[in-house]
């Protein structure tokens, strides 16, 4: 049952967020321009390659969320390049589920994070395919 | 060393309790190399959010002066003033009460603007996306940042450039997740989350450590959908959460344990806190400036 509410989930959020895509200007950019004005973006490999994941709202459990060439095949813990493209605030990323974890990073309205496998500490803080779960503001 | 970080913490915790999370200059280690202001930058505690909340403010105006300068209109946002402590602000009553641990509804920010779904607005928003500036993080990682544009403008207006704006930024961050890392396993975290499982045992709500009450909460909507049933029993759940975090004290436990591990950090990485605490009061300073609030007492101490 949970597989299938998430399946559900996840494809009904595809068509939502294909449909918004469609609706919104692309941002300036070549590298990330499937990602729209007022959106956090995630990718499955640096330089924004296989993707985007897609938000305009918080999001508490990227499991919800399907992703074809994920291990898991969502969202969950398959993130290795980030864009904030929203326009007034800041998005607080974190590694666990429902806004937890001891990893989390504030990202800066119209920043990115090309490469998050470029973090060298050995301390388990590296945030690299362990992202599961945003909020903004 | 660590033996005497934990009687240090240990004794903090006991005398401070929530009332008191350890503020600058108050933890006695100050013949350390780091400065009341760098501490506060790093553990986002003390007096750093209130500053923060001026210069988000000034960030704000300046972006709607420079919009407006452009012939777009920006929507700028408000910060609520700060009036509540580190612990009560980290632990948030009040948003639970309204709204549990905000697990449905996606909240989402408000429309910047009339027009800001327009290709134009986004441009005098962040500029030209060639003009991205590069700054490497402690852990390796590179954060990439407008160099142009009202917003770019604004942190530069503040930060004196753009460059300062980003390291003030990012830096602190990296650290404090390295400091988050280390009290994890603490005593005296693992402590205040016994005193937190009896707490909520007691209001009847036995879960093992307070990770398992979000997770229950959100398993049961994967399972059952929401419901208004579901949505009450988040919101209880959520408060009591809550509640008894300030009763077990687990934010001071974990903010004393990460304030007093800064002191630890290398000494190089001390005094690049250091130099970006002082660049952070010096943009509060000019940020006061911006939104007419010098009367305000959060002064930068200068060490």
């Amino acid at each position: 049952m949970k597989k299938v509410l998430q399946r559900s989930a996840a494809a009904a959020a595809g068509v939502v967020l294909a449909l918004v895509g469609l609706a919104a200007p692309a941002s300036a950019g070549d590298r990330y321009a499937g990602c729209p004005a007022s959106y956090f973006c995630v990718w499955v490999n640096s330089d924004f390659n296989d993707g985007p994941g897609k938000w305009q709202n918080n999001e508490a459990n990227y499991a919800n969320y399907g992703h074809g060439t994920c291990p898991s095949g969502t969202w969950s813990n398959c993130v290795s390049s980030v864009f904030n493209n929203g326009q007034n605030c800041a998005v607080t990323f974190y590694d666990g589920t429902n806004y937890t974890g001891a990893f989390y990073y504030q990202l800066p309205r119209g920043s990115y994070l090309a490469n998050l496998a470029l973090d060298k500490w050995s301390d388990g803080t590296s945030p690299n395919d362990k992202i599961s779960s945003h909020k903004w503001c | 060393m660590s033996r005497m970080l934990s009687v240090a913490v240990g004794l903090l915790v006991l005398v401070c309790g929530s009332a008191c999370a350890p503020r600058a200059g108050t933890t006695g280690v100050q013949e350390s190399g780091l400065s009341a202001d760098a501490l506060d930058l790093l553990t986002t505690s003390g007096d750093y959010p209130a500053r923060k909340r001026v210069l988000d403010m000034a960030e704000e105006k300046l972006v709607e002066r420079c919009m407006t300068a452009r012939g777009q209109v920006y929507w700028p946002i408000t910060s609520p003033p700060i009036t509540t402590s580190d612990e009560e602000r980290a632990v948030d009553l009040p948003r639970r009460r309204a709204e549990g641990f905000g697990l449905t509804g996606g909240a989402r920010p408000p429309k910047a603007g009339p027009n800001d779904t327009q290709p134009a607005f986004q441009t005098a928003l962040f500029g030209d996306t060639r003009h991205y500036q590069d700054l490497k993080l402690p852990n390796g990682n590179v954060l990439s940042y407008p160099a142009s544009g009202c917003v770019a403008e604004s942190r530069a207006a503040l930060y004196t450039d753009v460059r300062r704006w980003a390291r003030v930024d990012a830096i602190p961050q990296v650290v404090g997740n390295k400091l988050r890392a280390q009290t994890t396993d603490a005593p005296e975290l693992a402590e205040a989350r016994s005193r937190w499982v009896s707490c909520m045992a007691a209001a009847g709500y036995p879960y093992p450590k307070p990770e398992a009450a979000v997770d229950d909460l959100s398993n049961a909507y994967q399972q059952h959908g929401e419901s208004a049933a579901l949505r009450r029993r988040e919101v209880a759940v959520a408060t009591a959460d809550g509640e008894c975090a300030l009763r077990a004290h687990v934010p001071s436990a974990e903010l004393a344990l990460r304030r007093a591990r800064a002191y630890a950090l290398p000494a190089a990485q001390q005094r690049e806190l250091n130099d970006l605490g002082a660049v952070h009061c010096v943009a509060y300073e000019e940020a006061q400036r911006v939104v007419g609030e010098t009367a305000t007492a959060h002064p930068c101490l200068k060490k």
